[in-house]
């Protein structure tokens, strides 16, 4: 990660701010959470939940917001500004007492339940009662889990304004107000429902405020919100095809990737692999097939559960299995950065699916080797590829097993 | 079960082909199939409609079609049954000859589970075949019409790759999976819902009624839907919303592309939007208007192109459209829109081609460098930065010289 230069210690600034303000003002890293004094039980959370080492906003944000400062975060999603927020809420609640402590704005009811797992996993060892405020669920539920008490709300900012307003919700004990790829927000149209959610706050509320871009919109806001307010910028590393090679194997009908693949694994048996199908339908069938030809291989399955997948996924990283076989979705939020050989045994049809399997983030730097099989149909898909990330995927030579 | 299903298609067939039996649906002119249509959504007020009493024109006898259709809802439980003689009379029609049909294999709850992780897989694979076997095994047909409430429902969370992706999927439901009033019914469920949803997603209801028009030019609801009463009365603004869309000029191919062109396009047709944006950011001088169409690309990993094709347009043109250009650019890369990484990609392959820029514009090179001295001066490229070495000249101008 790089991480913007500062030019000052001083987090204060008198100066209003225009669009040349998205300078970091802070630049104090702690590196590991032992030493970011949190209490004994969400240290436990954190380990148990498989987080080693803090992330680079993790590092920045986490003490100034635990000591009570305002905080801007730029940052993007896959930085781990979820943990950021949610390691923060959990140091400062107090879970004896049953008021909502700490709330959370996020633009969509998807993000908003994944905070809402996110604070949970993370606040497992703690008594701790969390609310996603979202649709879908009876408004007569919502009110009454909320009326029952609960320690942090997560929401996107028209539901927690409907839940204020119908008095289920009560903001003045609230000491840390989170505001969640605020840029996003704004641009789907929130601006109102989160001034009208600021008028219900305690007036001395902290603001926490992450948000990937800061167009002139978000600005007013911190302006408007937060008169001193730390700032924190953290550039996310691209996804890159660079230092990769990528190879494409013709196979001119379907059946026939089957052999092609077990002619090649041989070749993915020296390092690792991971074996990319388009659904979990073929997953399950690839599996099947090599299992029945003996060949060793570890493959995720549609219903297993977020745990199954996990150990799967320590065994793979272990090296105990070698091969493993997976979906696009199947392997989301997985970290297979330290793999080298890639087969995309389905083409991706998604041009953003193709860098997400293949592609390294530029700080591991490391070479790698993809091997796509192509049938006459993905030809297209091919060349679209090719073009969009301005990159060559080359006939496979014989030698492959050299390059890996 | 599968005699549920057979039956379904049955049905579907029937209906179909009730006014022209001897027609295949897959080759009707338009004509035809909206009297099809009518008889396939005529079972509607028979059946499960709800509330669609008296909407399609009762001068046609339907009858048959009617009781036939209105079992397939059977098992829903919002099935509104009016118990009529015909569909009392077809159910024991079919125990007799067949195995006994219990309804619905799976629960609404369970199905609306399987349902969520074939959307969300869809989402990813773009794999429209798998979809529609993933759910016919579902052999759940009554609650086929929740693809279109939870498909377009998970879509307003995402963006307008996704959003296309459900209404590719829409059109091709029909008629297997879905019917015309399989649709409709969807998208009264989702009106019921509305006001909830907007309180999660401002700007549910325009998306809708693009979903809707979108539902109308893809003909696999009749426009005639729109101005039904009972519909209305449901949809109100939505449905207004989308007549409007409706009777724009040219509407059909303006339909097509309604999600704009964040809609998962092919690298050549980006390029065309791109194109677009540059020429009008030219004459509009408009910076953030032309932020937002670079945004609404949705394509960050190809903004490399942006910067060929912003360099590369202002060439040939004058000094104050190279500043202008350049002040975009510096625009872009500062509000985060395009990143360092894509600005000196856009770079490096701009001192790839000018070999053959400068064919047309003899005094590109001494541009060029202008350019990347700007871009230096304003932060997209580092300060260091080095362009590639250009390749020599020959081979390019050879080319072109074949070319003209």
């Amino acid at each position: 990660m790089h991480i913007y230069a500062c030019d000052e210690g001083a987090p204060a600034q008198d100066k209003p701010l225009t669009d040349d303000d998205i300078e970091t003002n802070w630049d104090e890293c702690i590196e590991t959470f032992d030493a970011m004094e949190l209490r004994e039980e969400l240290l436990r959370g954190i380990y148990a939940y498989g987080f080693e080492k803090p992330s680079a906003i993790q590092q920045r944000a986490v003490k100034p917001i635990l000591m009570g400062k305002d905080c801007i975060a730029q940052a993007q999603s896959g930085t781990g500004k979820t943990a950021t927020f949610a390691v923060s809420i959990l140091q400062k609640i107090d879970v004896a007492a049953a008021d909502c402590q700490a709330l959370v704005l996020a633009p969509t009811r998807e993000l908003a339940q994944q905070i809402v797992k996110v604070v949970r996993a993370l606040g497992d060892f703690m008594q701790l009662q969390v609310h996603a405020c979202v649709g879908g669920t009876a408004v007569r539920d919502d009110i009454r889990t909320l009326q029952n008490g609960v320690h942090i709300v997560v929401g996107t900012p028209g539901r927690v304004y409907d839940m204020i307003s119908r008095g289920a919700l009560r903001l003045d004990r609230v000491g840390l107000f989170v505001l969640d790829e605020a840029d996003e927000m704004l641009s789907r149209g929130f601006k109102d429902q989160i001034y009208d959610v600021f008028q219900y706050l305690p007036e001395r509320v902290q603001v926490a405020l992450f948000s990937a871009t800061m167009p002139l919109d978000v600005l007013e806001v911190t302006n408007r919100f937060m008169p001193e307010p730390v700032r924190i910028l953290v550039k996310k590393d691209e996804l890159t095809l660079e230092g990769i090679k990528q190879f494409y194997i013709a196979v001119d009908r379907e059946e026939w990737k089957l052999d092609t693949l077990c002619d090649l694994y041989e070749t993915l048996t020296i390092t690792q692999a991971i074996i990319y199908c388009n659904t979990r339908r073929r997953v399950d069938w690839l599996s099947e097939k090599m299992q029945e030809r003996d060949f060793t291989i570890s493959c995720m399955h549609g219903d297993m559960g977020q745990g199954e997948r996990d150990v799967i996924m320590r065994e793979f990283r272990s090296g105990s299995s070698r091969v493993l076989i997976t979906t696009d979705l199947l392997a989301r939020g997985i970290d297979v950065q330290q793999v080298s050989l890639v087969i995309n045994y389905d083409l991706p049809t998604n041009r953003e699916n193709y860098i997400h399997r293949i592609g390294r983030s530029g700080r591991f730097g490391r070479k790698g080797v993809a091997i796509n099989f192509v049938t006459q149909g993905d030809v297209r898909y091919l060349r679209d590829i090719e073009e969009f990330y301005t990159t060559q995927v080359e006939e496979m030579p014989m030698n492959v097993a050299d390059l890996i | 079960m599968s005699s549920l299903a057979t039956q379904g298609e049955m049905n579907g067939h029937k209906v179909k082909s009730h006014p022209a039996p001897e027609s295949r649906v897959g080759d009707e002119g338009t004509s035809k199939r909206n009297i099809t249509r009518k008889g396939g959504v005529k079972g509607k007020n028979g059946g499960g409609g709800g509330g669609q009493k008296g909407r399609w024109d009762p001068t046609e006898d339907g009858s048959e079609a009617q009781a036939r259709d209105g079992i397939a809802d059977k098992g829903d439980p919002n099935y509104d049954s009016e118990a009529d003689e015909h569909d009392n009379n077809y159910v024991l029609h079919s125990y007799r000859s067949q195995r006994r049909v219990p309804g619905p294999l799976h629960t609404l709850p369970e199905f609306k589970r399987h349902l969520k992780t074939i959307i969300e897989e869809y989402f990813l694979s773009e794999d429209i075949s798998e979809v529609l076997r993933s759910v016919k095994e579902l052999k759940s047909p009554a609650y086929h019409y929740e693809i279109v409430k939870r498909g377009i429902n998970m879509s307003i969370d995402a963006k307008d790759h996704e959003r296309e992706l459900v209404s590719k999927l829409l059109s091709d439901a029909y008629p297997d999976i879905l019917s015309s009033r399989e649709v409709c019914k969807g998208f009264e469920r989702l009106f019921e819902m509305i006001d909830d949803i907007q309180l999660d997603a401002p700007n549910a209801r325009t998306l809708v009624a693009s979903f809707l028009a979108r539902a109308v030019a893809d003909e696999i609801i009749p426009p005639s839907v729109l101005r039904n009463a009972a519909f209305l009365s449901l949809g109100g603004e939505i449905v207004k919303g989308a007549r409007r869309l409706l009777s724009r000029d040219h509407v059909l191919s303006r339909l097509e592309h309604v999600w704009g062109p964040g809609d998962g396009r092919p690298v050549e047709e980006l390029k065309v939007a791109i194109d677009q944006l540059l020429v009008e950011y030219l004459l509009s001088r408009q910076q953030d208007e032309a932020a937002a169409c670079v945004k609404e690309l949705d394509c960050s990993l190809f903004h490399h192109e942006i910067v060929k094709r912003a360099v590369k347009a202002a060439l040939d043109k004058t000094d104050d459209d190279r500043t202008a250009m350049s002040s975009l650019l510096a625009y872009l890369n500062k509000n985060e829109v395009i990143s360092d990484e894509q600005s000196k990609k856009g770079f490096d392959r701009l001192h790839e081609i000018l070999p053959d820029l400068v064919l047309d514009t003899p005094a590109a090179p001494s541009l060029l460098t202008k350019f990347t001295q700007q871009a230096i001066s304003d932060g997209c490229l580092p300060a260091d930065y080095k362009p590639p070495p250009t390749p020599s000249p020959s081979p390019a101008a050879e080319n072109g010289k074949q070319g003209a």
